[in-house]
C-alpha cells in the first residue's frame, strides 16, 4: 500500500524546518526557495500551513505536460518528472490546481515534491506532526481518534 | 562529433538507415518514444552556473558583509574571511563594533553603527537555528548585543550575508531593503509615525512579496525614548538598551530583508543526520514533551520561581508585608484568559519548541506576551490580573518600548505616590496605586506618545527622577543608567555580580543555575546561592556559554535548559557547526573566542569611562533586605560584593580598576586591538 503526505494545518507553527531539511536533501544546501514544501506563514492570524504536492490520482501536471514527461509511479503513489523529457515549458506549474509545482531559476526546469523515494524528510523532522507520511487507507484515523476524543466528554455532558 | 559512422547512424531496434544524427534521434522518438538515448541527447544541462558566492569560498558562512552607509546612500561588500577568528554573529558584531567605534563616538552620532549579526548556523535546519544578535552602542554608551529569533536572521543568511553593518544617517526617514545583491534606499517619509507592526505591513505591502523579513521601529524610537526596542517581527524584539532609538536617529525606520540564496553545508549528510539526532533527543526531554502547556507552566513555574526559589523582586524592590499578598497564587486567569482569546500559535524559525500563543485581546488587538515581559508586568508592577499582562506588553510592542524599562518605570512611580512623593497632579490625574490597571495602562500610553508625564522618561528612569526631584532620584533603580531587570538581586549573589558588571542588563545573560556550574565541582561552597565565593568564575563561565551560542546562532533558553545539566549545552551545538564548516571547532576553540569577545566587550565599556565605581548596584540592595520568600532578610554586603566584583576581575584578567591588563589580550592573541586600546585609554576619557 503506498503512502501519502498528510498534512495538519492546525499544528503547524510556521518553523519552515521542512523547507529546510527538503533543500538540503535535494540540493545540498540549506535553502528555502529551493525548496519543494512551502510553509505560508500567516502573519499573526495563523501559525503557517504546508504547501506541498499532493500526488494527485488524476493529476493536472499529467495531462497537461506536452512531452509525456509526467508520469506516476504506483509503487511509491508519487507523480514523477522525467527530467530528460522535460523541455522546461512551465505548463504543469501552471496548471497545477494547488501551486505546488515550482520552477528552479538557476537549472532552469520545474521541481516537486517526490517523496524522498520513499523516507520524506519534512515527516520526518516535523516536530508536531504537522506532515506525516501515512500508510492512505490511514489517512484520516489519527485525526478521528484525536477528534473522537475531544467530542467524548461533551457526549458525556449532554443532557439525557 | 564524430561524423559519417556508419554503426551510428542505424537504428539498433529496427535497423532504420538514417541519415545523420538528428535523423536517427528523430526515429528514436517517434518510433520507439525513445527519448533517454543518452548518445543522442543533447549535452547535459550545465548544472546550476557558478555564482559570486560560491567563488569565495565557504561552507557554513556566506563569505560576505555588507555595509550600509545611511549618509550617502551606499553600500559596499566586505569578506567575512578576516573576521572568522570571532566565529560569526555576535563575535564579528563586536570586533567590528570595537574596530571601528571609538570612544569619542556618542550613541547618536551617525559614526555609531547598528550590526545585525545572525550566527553561523542560522537559516540551517539545525534546530533553533534562528538567532541573531543587534549590536549597537546603547543609549546609556554601552555595547550591546540585543538577541532576536523569528526569520530576520535567516532571510538575511539567505540574502547571502554573514552581517549587515548600518552607519550613517539619512537626511530624511528612509528603509533599507535588501533583496539579494540589490540595496535600495526607500523613502519612508509615508511610513514614520506608524506603530512596528503596522509599519511593518505598510513596508511588505510596498515591496509587495509576503516573504519580506522586516525590522521596524514604532514611535518611541522615532521620538529617540532612550529605551525604545527595534520589532524585529511579530513577536520578537530588541528590547534592552535603546536599540530602537539608535536606529530612529539614524533615520531608519525599517530594514527589509529578502534572499533567494542558500547556505552551503560542508557535510550535509552528517549535518542531517545529528540534526534529527538532536530533535530526537528534544522531544524526550520532559521540559517540551507538552508544549500546549507551555505557557501556563511557565506562569506556574515563575509563581514558584516567586515564591520558593526568590527569583522575580518585587514592587521597585521596596519594603512590603509578604504575608498580606498572598504570594504562591500571585496570577490568575491565565487558563481562563488563554481558553477565550486565544487565536493561534507561532514559532520562532526552525524552531521545534516555541509555540506561541496569538491572542485576540479586546483592548489591545492581536499580539503576544513573552517571556521576560510577563513577570516584569505582574510583580513589579504588582498586578495580578493576565489580561493586563497581555495588553501591557502588546501596548509596549506596538509603540516600540522595552517592556522591562517600562516596567521599572511604573514600579518607580508607583513606590513615589506609595509613599506620597508624588500624587495625582504629578501624573495628569491618573493615581499611580499599585497594581492598578489604568496607572499600567495609561504609563505606557503616555511614555509611547510622548503626551505628559511621559515626556519626563524620554531619556529614561534616571533622568526623570531628576526632573521630578523631590528626593525621587533614590528610589531609582539603575546600573550605568539602565533600568534594572526582574531580578531579586539581594539573594543569589551571582545574580548581583551579573547585573553589576553588565553592560546591557541583559534578561537572558545571567548566571546559570547553581546546579549547573559543572566548572565547580571542585568548590562545593560555590552552589550555595547566597555564598560569594567563586561566583567570579561562575560568571564568566555562563558568559562565554552564552556568548558562545550566539556565535553559532542557537537558542540559549533551549540548549541551556535541556543540556546544560549534564554540561553538555555547547556539544551538538559544536558538532554541528564542525559539520557545517568543515572545521573543528569544539569546547576548548568555542570558549576560547567567546573570551576575546568577552574581553572586547569590556575593553570598549572601559574606553568610554567604565571603571570599577559605575560596577555597582543601587545602594537599597545594600541597606534593605528581602521581605519574604526563600532569601527572607538577605541584603548584600558591600565588602564582601566589591570582593566578589575583584575575583571576577582577576579571573578574566582585568586589575583592580577593571581595566583589560595587556597581557590579557596577548594571551587571547588581540595583540593589536591591545595596541589601539591602550592608545585609546592615553588619548583621555569620555565618561559614558
Amino acid at each position: 500500500m503506498p503512502k501519502a503526505l498528510v498534512i495538519d494545518a492546525e499544528k503547524c507553527v510556521g518553523c519552515k524546518t521542512c523547507e529546510l531539511v527538503c533543500s538540503a536533501r535535494h540540493e545540498g544546501e540549506s535553502n528555502p526557495t529551493l525548496s519543494r514544501i512551502t510553509v505560508i506563514r500567516g502573519e499573526k492570524e495563523w501559525g503557517g500551513f504546508p504547501m506541498v504536492c499532493f500526488q494527485c490520482e488524476q493529476a493536472w501536471c499529467i495531462a497537461a505536460c506536452p512531452q509525456k514527461a509526467i508520469t506516476r509511479d504506483e509503487n511509491l503513489g508519487r507523480v514523477v518528472i522525467d527530467y530528460d523529457k522535460c523541455i522546461g515549458c512551465r505548463l504543469c506549474a501552471m496548471f497545477c490546481p494547488f501551486g505546488n509545482i515550482h520552477f528552479d531559476a538557476a537549472r532552469k526546469r520545474v521541481m516537486k515534491c517526490d517523496l524522498c523515494d520513499g523516507d520524506p524528510q519534512c515527516a520526518k523532522f516535523c516536530f508536531y506532526k504537522a506532515v506525516q507520511y501515512v500508510d492512505t487507507k490511514d489517512i484520516g484515523t489519527a485525526k478521528q481518534r484525536e477528534r473522537a476524543g475531544k467530542l467524548i466528554p461533551l457526549i458525556r455532558d449532554m443532557p439525557t | 562529433m564524430a561524423k559519417g559512422n556508419i554503426e551510428e547512424l542505424t537504428c539498433p531496434l529496427c535497423g532504420f538507415a538514417a541519415r545523420n544524427a538528428k535523423g536517427l534521434k528523430k526515429h528514436m522518438q517517434l518510433d520507439h518514444n525513445m527519448y533517454q538515448d543518452k548518445l543522442h541527447l543533447p549535452p547535459e544541462k550545465p548544472d546550476r552556473p557558478i555564482t559570486k558566492l560560491e567563488e569565495n569560498i565557504m561552507s557554513g558562512w556566506s563569505g560576505k558583509i555588507l555595509r550600509v552607509d545611511l549618509s550617502n546612500k551606499s553600500s559596499s561588500i566586505e569578506q567575512t574571511a578576516p573576521y572568522l577568528p570571532f566565529v560569526g554573529g555576535r563575535g564579528i558584531n563586536v570586533k567590528i563594533m570595537f574596530d571601528e567605534v571609538g570612544p569619542e563616538v556618542a550613541p547618536f552620532d551617525p559614526e555609531n553603527r547598528i550590526i545585525f549579526g545572525p550566527g553561523v548556523l542560522t537559516g540551517t535546519p539545525a534546530p533553533t537555528a534562528s538567532r541573531m544578535k543587534i549590536t549597537t552602542m546603547c543609549t546609556n554608551g554601552s555595547l550591546g548585543s540585543g538577541g532576536v529569533g523569528e526569520g530576520l536572521g535567516a532571510e538575511i543568511r539567505f540574502a547571502g550575508y554573514d552581517n549587515i553593518i548600518i552607519q550613517g544617517k539619512a537626511d530624511k526617514p528612509v528603509y533599507v531593503f535588501v533583496n539579494d545583491d540589490k540595496v535600495e534606499f526607500r523613502d519612508a517619509t509615508s511610513i514614520w509615525g506608524n506603530e512596528t507592526m503596522e509599519s511593518r505591513q505598510l513596508v511588505k505591502k510596498e515591496i509587495g512579496d509576503p516573504g519580506v523579513q522586516v525590522a521596524s521601529i514604532g514611535p518611541a524610537g522615532e521620538n529617540l525614548v532612550s529605551f525604545a526596542s527595534i520589532k524585529t517581527g511579530v513577536f520578537t524584539t530588541a528590547g534592552r538598551g535603546g536599540m530602537g532609538a539608535i536606529m530612529g536617529s539614524k533615520n531608519l525606520k525599517a530594514l527589509a530583508v529578502r534572499g533567494s540564496q542558500g547556505i552551503k553545508i560542508a557535510d550535509i549528510d552528517g549535518f542531517l543526520k545529528v540534526a534529527w539526532e538532536l530533535r530526537k533527543k528534544l522531544s524526550e526531554f520532559k521540559d517540551f514533551q507538552a508544549p500546549i502547556e507551555y505557557l501556563e507552566r511557565r506562569v506556574r513555574e515563575m509563581n514558584v520561581r516567586a515564591t520558593k526559589e526568590g527569583v522575580p523582586g518585587w514592587g521597585n524592590w521596596e519594603d512590603f508585608d509578604w504575608d498580606k499578598i498572598d504570594a504562591p497564587n500571585f496570577v490568575y486567569g491565565v487558563h481562563d484568559y488563554y481558553r477565550e482569546h486565544q487565536i493561534a500559535r507561532i514559532g520562532c524559525f526552525a524552531c521545534p519548541i516555541s509555540r506561541y500563543r496569538v491572542c485576540d485581546d479586546p483592548e489591545a488587538g492581536i499580539g503576544m506576551a513573552l517571556c521576560n515581559s510577563l513577570p516584569m508586568f505582574v510583580w513589579r508592577v504588582w498586578n495580578r490580573d493576565f489580561a493586563v499582562v497581555e495588553a501591557a506588553c502588546q501596548f509596549c510592542a506596538s509603540y516600540g518600548l522595552d517592556t522591562i524599562s517600562t516596567a521599572n518605570i511604573i514600579s518607580f512611580l508607583m513606590e513615589l505616590y506609595h509613599r506620597g512623593i508624588i500624587t495625582e497632579k504629578d501624573t495628569d490625574g491618573v493615581p499611580m496605586k499599585r497594581g492598578d490597571k489604568d496607572a499600567i495602562l495609561t504609563t505606557i500610553h503616555k511614555i509611547g506618545r510622548q503626551e505628559g508625564y511621559g515626556k519626563l522618561f524620554r531619556d529614561g528612569l534616571v533622568a526623570g527622577a531628576k526632573k521630578i526631584g523631590r528626593g525621587a532620584e533614590g528610589y531609582a533603580m539603575h546600573v550605568k543608567g539602565m533600568e534594572i531587570g526582574l531580578r531579586e538581586l539581594r539573594g543569589r549573589k551571582a545574580t548581583a555580580l551579573a547585573t553589576a558588571v553588565s553592560p546591557r542588563l541583559s534578561e537572558g545573560e545571567y548566571p546559570l543555575q547553581e546546579q549547573n556550574w559543572n566548572v565547580h565541582k571542585e568548590h562545593p561552597e560555590a552552589m550555595d546561592p547566597t555564598s560569594y565565593e567563586q561566583k567570579g568564575d561562575a560568571h564568566l563561565y555562563s558568559m562565554k556559554k552564552y556568548i558562545a551560542l550566539d556565535m553559532i546562532g542557537l537558542c540559549r533558553n533551549i540548549f541551556l535548559r535541556a543540556f546544560e545539566a549534564a554540561g553538555e549545552g555547547l556539544l551538538y551545538p559544536s558538532k554541528l557547526l564542525s559539520l557545517a564548516t568543515g572545521k573543528n571547532y569544539n569546547l576548548d576553540n568555542l570558549f576560547a573566542a567567546a573570551e576575546k569577545v568577552h574581553l572586547l566587550e569590556r575593553a570598549f565599556e572601559v574606553q568610554r569611562g567604565v571603571r570599577r565605581e559605575n560596577d555597582t548596584l543601587p545602594k537599597r540592595m545594600f541597606e534593605t533586605s528581602v521581605p519574604g520568600g526563600p532569601f527572607k532578610g538577605q541584603r548584600l554586603n558591600k565588602a564582601k560584593f566589591d570582593k566578589m566584583v575583584s575575583d571576577y576581575y582577576a579571573v578574566c584578567g582585568w586589575d583592580e580598576d577593571g581595566v583589560p591588563k595587556q597581557e590579557t589580550f596577548k594571551k587571547l592573541g588581540l595583540v593589536a586591538e591591545g595596541k589601539l586600546f591602550s592608545k585609546r585609554i592615553k588619548k583621555g576619557v569620555i565618561h559614558a
